[in-house]
């Protein structure tokens, strides 16, 4: 393992984002930027993986890893601006579940050698991980997943299925909890295992969506044998492995940063169709910019909050997740309300209004990728049930 | 930083002490649709915690402190739905008295040992105030609208027009010429009154006239948001409280979703509308301001409108304390600046702002 | 046999018709690009397609009549340009122009016939004008009113096909410099937009039936927690709320169909077609909601009605379109009017 040897995070708040907003300004290609066109653009397989490995290179990966398994070993409040430059530089976003979930689990709970084997792969994009938590029967109630692996000798086989994997297509290796025990509560039984995905008996089938994206697989096991020193943390305890990381997950799924990009295109629609007259559509548009903007700043004080505590987020941040995922929906339904019949072409569309210029989008698209953020990572309704009984107290 | 959160916690300590026993008491009462005098006694208490000259200089009698404490202890007011004009009689006229560098005035407010209330609002709805009473030889004629506070004996603070330019002064308010035409409020009474040749002494004009009363409305804008928000939080934790006791169907009614996913949506509400007020306290620009009033007027009016409906029957009887809570936040939802129209100047000023 | 019988017998047959004939199969085949010709072909001899035709030997059906007819195509997301054949050729009919075989398209779009008699302006976006025979619009001249028709074969060069949320075959046309085919001066009971308008409320309300009705059924059956996840008050409320929202929509469609009828249009129409834009957009909001992951792929056959509700609620005007309207009617008749126009 090759420990990190610049610490950024002694810089102080200003350098650090100083030097980040001119690393990627110099380094981000521009025309993966997210724009108009694509203000939620994200980028998958090879053209993902290079750029994982150009921020590798200038010592930008892994924010919230410690230094000495090659992270940056950033504080909370750091790995917030880290984000926020992100999101300025209208960098794509990717979907590294390598370094944002798996890392983190290893280093947490991991043994020594599966931190030396797998964090550098992790790192330099030789692994390219999926989770596998869902199953057909086994959505938000995932407590009720029954894929299952039996320990024959020194392996366990594990037959079953996953779905809703995302991006299982462009991926190497599967994190996924399966039945190793029958226990009356159905938490209990659980474990955190690593699978290969070249390993013999695994099928990988793309389901498309309707944004006409392969982005969800499903992944079949068929007598897929494991090496048993793929378990994470002790067998039967992976639920609690699991659950470590979701409070992290929801922060980051609360970000502002999609809306605001759905909301930049909207305030720009409003005055390339030349609507800044019509009172009704502007009064909309100032809920959903007293929204979004409120919102910002709850999501700051929430996440200060966790950075002034140091202690893993709690059931609160659940809020987050609701707020931004429904505030999503909202933006992209109003900017398709206010484009007319422009709304109801599927794929690129140039807007023309009362000014020569041209907005060339793709609304359907958005609309149709703000679609599942209600639903994945405990639907919203799981996460109010959650909210109404730990932190307002109503009880079942 | 680290005193003044100290200081700031003692504050909402001892207001949590002498709020809660006001409210124990028999002086909490509160009538329907009968304006309710100020109590002197009770402003005189409220005198000796220092809370009328809060943030006046201490050269005034003042304690000195930033407006984002006044926020704080208005918050825990809110949050036991103090009935009492304090935003009103001591926020808004002690800001247009420091402005004016009054000295003594600004003491004898501090001290409680007159009353003062702040007229500035020519039209209902409007954000003129220098347009309707005309100033003509140390005289003054016309209307204002929504006077809070105007008790026996108040001094108003008078925004006029003189001679094309702004003005505030001073007048009595037992003086000739004077008619009120009066309505109850939450916080005890709304005027509407008219000034035919009034003796009017001069404390401010031109420039600092005007800036004197926008300091005033943008503090008072602010506290009202303090106010609606803790006001808020606690008419919810009532509900669930409420919720979590009451029975139907053989269940407690918090356990029904429909019912427990609304008091989430209204806690998540709630906690936005706290996030906006404490940044306008510490380091808001003029939009955030604007932005915190919208929402804790909206937040405020939805919650207790619907607490109301979850409190069933009992929600619509004045045993309950939730016709209270929805009377004070109609109150300072719709003073001041009402949601909607706070949510335009958002949209005008975060457009002038220049982005991070 | 009454003629009311007339129209609920072929709305019972479209309806055994459409049940045994589209699929999720159909739909996918007709969205590829290979549609069900043979399927158009037997409903045109069905006679359907023409009772809403007046004259002296045409069924002459109404649109109350004629209501459920469209509600029908609405529940199957039918994969045929009937309903825009149905209401063509009725307008055909009224100008006294001859009716061709086939499929028509409607144009909502203003076009103005010029003194060469060319025809001047484009549509954006014209529902099945690839399979048309002839497509229809109005055109002004001068104070006149026209009905023209344009030979589907005559404007594949100006056409720009487009990929529609329906995904049915949609282009743009600019007619402009064309000259139609026929034209006659009309009569109609109200714009071909407002008309257009009511019969896309219509399917509407028909494909949000359908919609509810599938998303009780996956709430009744789908298992999480060790209970159907129908037992939830919160999707209950939520599916209570889409099937309101589907009830306004046939309401207010019917209301127009009967303003039609009465040749009395006023403001039906814009109310329909608001009342059922909103309700497309909620009741697709819900059901997608309700059904979670598996209802945003594009193997489920929710989103062939989903899309559908987006497409039509976005023809012939949005919601946001018909407020506007309706609000500059309240706006221009004045306040001593506001109160009994609400309970007229």
């Amino acid at each position: 393992m090759t420990p990190m040897t610049i610490d950024r995070d002694a810089l102080s708040d200003e350098e650090f984002r100083g030097q980040l907003r001119a690393f990627l300004a110099e380094y981000y290609p521009a025309e993966l930027k997210q724009d108009f066109y694509r203000p939620f653009r994200r980028l998958r397989g090879e053209p993902a993986n290079q750029w994982l490995r150009t921020l590798q290179q200038h010592g930008w990966r892994a924010p919230a890893w410690p230094r000495e398994h090659g992270g940056m070993g950033l504080s909370f409040r750091k790995q917030l601006i880290y984000h926020e430059e992100l999101e300025h530089a209208g960098v794509a976003r990717i979907i590294d579940l390598g370094e944002t979930q798996l890392g983190p689990t290893l280093i947490k709970l991991g043994s020594a050698a599966q931190c030396e084997h797998y964090l550098p792969r992790i790192l330099n994009c030789e692994h390219v991980w999926c989770q596998g938590y869902s199953e057909p029967n086994a959505g938000s109630d995932l407590a009720s997943l029954r894929t299952s692996a039996v320990l024959e000798g020194d392996e366990f086989v594990v037959n079953g299925q996953k779905i809703w994997t995302t991006h299982a297509n462009d991926s190497t290796h599967i994190f996924t909890l399966v039945r190793t025990g029958k226990y009356a509560k159905k938490q209990q039984g659980i474990s955190f295992l690593l699978i290969d995905l070249n390993t013999p008996g695994i099928t990988i089938r793309p389901i498309i969506n309707l944004a006409g994206e392969d982005e969800f697989c499903e992944v079949f096991f068929d007598n897929v044998r494991v090496p048993r020193d793929n378990l994470v943390g002790e067998l039967d305890q992976g639920w609690t492995v699991a659950k470590a990381l979701l409070g992290y997950e929801r922060v980051w799924i609360g970000s502002p940063a999609l809306a605001g990009k759905a909301l930049d295109l909207g305030q720009h629609l409003v005055q390339q169709l030349g609507l800044e007259s019509d009172r009704g559509v502007m009064d909309q548009l100032a809920q959903l910019q007293a929204d979004l903007h409120d919102y910002r700043l709850l999501y700051s004080r929430i996440c200060d909050a966790i950075a002034d505590s140091g202690k893993p987020p709690g059931p609160e941040v659940s809020m987050l997740k609701v707020y931004a995922s429904e505030l999503l929906h909202r933006l992209t339904e109003f900017n398709v309300s206010i484009s007319g019949e422009y709304g109801a072409v599927v794929g690129d569309v140039e807007l023309a209004g009362p000014s020569a210029e041209v907005t060339a989008t793709d609304l359907y698209w958005q609309l149709m990728m703000a679609r599942p953020v209600t639903i994945f990572a405990g639907a919203n309704e799981i996460q109010r049930d959650i909210l109404a009984k730990t932190v307002l107290g109503l009880q079942a | 930083m680290q005193e003044m959160d100290e200081f700031i916690a003692m504050l909402r300590d001892s207001a949590e002490g002498f709020l809660a026993d006001f409210q124990a008491s028999a002086a909490a009462q509160t009538t329907i649709a009968e304006p309710r005098p100020l109590q002197r006694e009770l402003w005189s208490a409220m005198a000796d915690l220092g809370w009328l000259g809060l943030m006046l200089p201490e050269a005034q009698g003042g304690l000195a402190l930033p407006l984002s404490a006044a926020a704080e202890l208005v918050e825990v007011m809110g949050r036991y739905r103090f009935p009492v004009p304090y935003i009103e009689a001591a926020v808004l006229p002690a800001q247009v008295l420091a402005s004016a560098g009054n000295d003594p005035l600004a003491a004898q407010l501090a001290s409680g040992e007159q009353l003062f209330c702040l007229a500035w609002q020519d039209h209902p709805g409007s954000e003129e105030a220098f347009a309707d009473c005309t100033l003509q030889d140390g005289k003054i004629s016309g209307n204002k609208s929504f006077v809070a506070a105007l008790e026996p004996g108040s001094k108003m603070l008078v925004c006029v027009n003189a001679n094309g330019g702004a003005a505030i002064g001073l007048v009595d308010s037992a003086a000739a010429g004077i008619t009120v035409r009066r309505s109850a409020s939450a916080s005890g009474s709304f005027c509407r009154v008219s000034f035919d040749r009034v003796p009017f002494e001069l404390l401010l004009s031109g420039a600092a006239a005007q800036q004197a009363l926008a300091s005033a409305l943008a503090a008072g804008r602010l506290l009202a948001s303090a106010f609606l928000s803790g006001l808020a939080r606690a008419c919810l934790r009532d509900t669930v409280e409420y919720l979590n006791q009451r029975h139907q169907f053989d269940r407690k009614l918090s356990s029904f979703q429909t019912v427990s996913h609304r008091c989430v949506d209204m806690h998540i509400h709630i906690e936005l509308a706290e996030a906006v007020w404490r940044v306008a306290a510490e380091s808001g620009t003029a939009a955030t301001l604007s932005a915190a009033k919208a929402r804790a007027s909206d937040v405020a009016q939805d919650v207790c409108r619907q607490a109301v409906q979850l409190h069933g029957a009992m929600g619509f009887t004045e045993e309950c304390a939730v016709g209270e809570y929805l009377r004070l936040a109609l109150q300072y939802g719709n003073w001041l600046g009402g949601a909607n129209a706070m949510r335009r100047q958002f949209q005008s000023l975060r457009q002038a702002e220049v982005p991070v | 046999m009454s003629e009311l019988n007339i129209a609920e017998l072929l709305a019972d047959q479209l309806e055994k018709l459409l049940a045994a004939e589209v699929s999720a199969e159909s739909l996918a085949a007709l969205e590829n690009g290979t549609g069900n010709r043979a399927l158009w072909q037997h409903i045109e001899a069905m006679g359907v397609a023409d009772v809403m035709c007046t004259g002296a030997e045409a069924a002459g059906l109404g649109w109350q009549e004629c209501a459920e007819l469209f509600r029908v195509l609405g529940r199957h997301a039918a994969p045929l340009p009937l309903a825009e054949t149905l209401l063509g050729r009725r307008l055909l009919s009224q100008a006294g122009l001859a009716i061709p075989e086939g499929p028509l398209a409607l144009v909502d779009a203003d076009i103005s016939l010029d003194d060469a008699g060319c025809l001047q302006g484009a549509a954006d976006m014209i529902s099945w004008a690839p399979w048309a025979t002839a497509i229809l619009g109005i055109a002004r001249r001068g104070a006149e009113t026209l009905l023209f028709s344009v030979a589907g074969t005559a404007v594949s060069a100006a056409a720009t096909e487009l990929h529609s949320l329906e995904r049915a075959p949609t282009a743009a046309i600019d007619f402009s410099g064309m000259t139609p085919q026929a034209q006659a001066p009309i009569a109609a009971e109200a714009s071909i937009r407002e008309q257009l308008a009511v019969v896309r409320a219509l399917l509407i309300s028909g494909a949000c039936d359908k919609v509810v009705e599938l998303a009780v059924e996956y709430a009744n059956t789908r298992k999480q927690f060790g209970k159907p996840i129908g037992k939830f008050q919160a999707l209950q409320h939520q599916l209570a709320e889409a099937s309101c929202r589907a009830a306004a929509a046939e309401m207010a469609a019917k209301y127009a169909c009967r303003e039609l009828d009465q040749k009395q249009p006023s403001t039906g129409a814009a109310v329909a077609k608001y009342t059922a834009s909103v309700a497309a957009r909620e009741v697709s909001r819900i059901a997608h909601q309700v059904f979670g992951a598996i209802g945003i792929t594009d193997e489920h056959e929710l989103h062939y009605f989903t899309r559908r509700l987006w497409q039509w609620r976005v023809d012939a005007g949005n919601e946001r379109y018909w407020s506007g309207q309706l609000g500059a009617r309240v706006l221009a008749a004045g306040s001593a009017q506001l109160w009994p126009s609400l309970t007229a």
